[in-house]
């Protein structure tokens, strides 16, 4: 009881430094949490093998997407996949591929869609990750 | 109003301490090499080679030791459970150690943009690797850039009927070959859904 009177009065005597607290605190904790201008998380779902993919919403300027593939919830390294990021209407369209992990890089000057391909034989997880600088 | 202004600076510093600590905590990167997309995630905006970091890199820890045949600039850097392989160009890979010996550490990075486009491989080579030699369909070969176990070739997007990369043949310093890498994909995988 006595230190919810105090608190209380702590409140009433320092609003101003309260409001200011929490709106710096809340700037703060967005700007650290929300880093990249735009992002999409996309996929972690099941698709077949043989070039099979997986695909952001929309087009952004991307300049970045990162994609794996999974087996039983891990990453497989034995898996082959690729990453996109290309123009359906342009001629932008460049492709990284790699064994479990991908990821490709784009100038950020382009709207440009995101897929992760699945080069496997194997039916499996995939997904992908794309961001805005 | 001094003392005011003071303790509401000092009160807002101690917030923002506390909210960028804990928020950096949530998104703190992994140095497993297998959480990339976790980490890409959590990277700050604007950070340069993104897919190394991602991947776990030591950065501080980079060592140039070569330029492709186009100019651009090689570098590895270790990671906790194997390296990553930068380029200038920011196309980077990592390999775990474990993916060396059964031959799974090969990258292409290609332009499907135009027809024949640019396109490089690269691979990470088993331990005693000293050379290492790109195997085409036609039967023809040449010669890989190779330093500090990394191999690597600037070539073209194969052209519909023309000849594709099969194989990475590696030799030790004595010429001894030591075990191969297939290159994983054949010509339609290059630009995967044109």
């Amino acid at each position: 009881m006595h230190r919810r009177i105090g608190a209380a009065r702590f409140i009433r005597r320092n609003v101003l430094q309260v409001i200011v607290a929490a709106v710096v605190g809340f700037a703060t904790f967005v700007a650290v949490a929300f880093a990249w201008g735009y992002e999409e998380y996309y996929g972690n779902y099941s698709i077949g093998g043989g070039n099979s993919y997986i695909e952001t919403s929309g087009a952004h300027t991307f300049v970045n997407n990162g994609g794996q593939i999974y087996t039983n919830g891990s990453v497989d390294r034995t898996l082959y996949i690729a990453c996109q990021l290309f123009q359906k209407s342009g001629s932008y369209n460049v492709v990284d591929h790699g064994y479990g992990i991908c990821g490709v890089n784009a100038s950020g000057s382009v709207y440009v869609w995101a897929r992760v391909y699945n080069q496997s034989g194997a039916t499996r997880v995939v997904s992908g990750y794309a961001h805005t600088s | 109003m001094i003392k005011s202004l003071l303790k509401t600076a000092i009160a807002a510093a101690a917030v923002a301490t506390i909210a960028g600590t804990a928020t950096a905590a949530i998104s703190s990167i992994s140095s497993d090499p297998n959480a990339t997309i976790s980490n890409l995630q959590a990277l700050p905006a604007g950070s340069d080679h993104p897919m190394a970091r991602a991947g776990g890199a030591d950065l501080t820890k980079m060592q140039a030791i070569g330029k492709t045949s186009t100019g651009d600039t090689v570098s590895i850097a270790p990671t906790q459970l194997g390296r990553c392989v930068l380029f200038s160009t920011q196309d980077d890979f990592c390999v775990t150690d474990d993916q060396v010996p059964a031959g799974r550490s090969v990258q292409i990075t290609n332009d499907c943009g135009q027809a024949q486009g640019p396109m490089r491989i690269a691979a990470v080579l088993s331990d005693g690797a000293a050379s290492a030699t790109l195997n085409f369909s036609d039967g023809t070969s040449t010669a890989m850039r190779t330093a500090h176990g990394v191999a690597w070739f600037s070539g073209h997007v194969p052209a519909p009927a023309g000849r594709y990369a099969t194989s990475i043949s590696v030799a030790d310093g004595t010429g001894k070959p030591l075990a191969g890498i297939d290159v994983p994909i054949g010509p339609a995988g290059y630009c995967p859904g044109a």
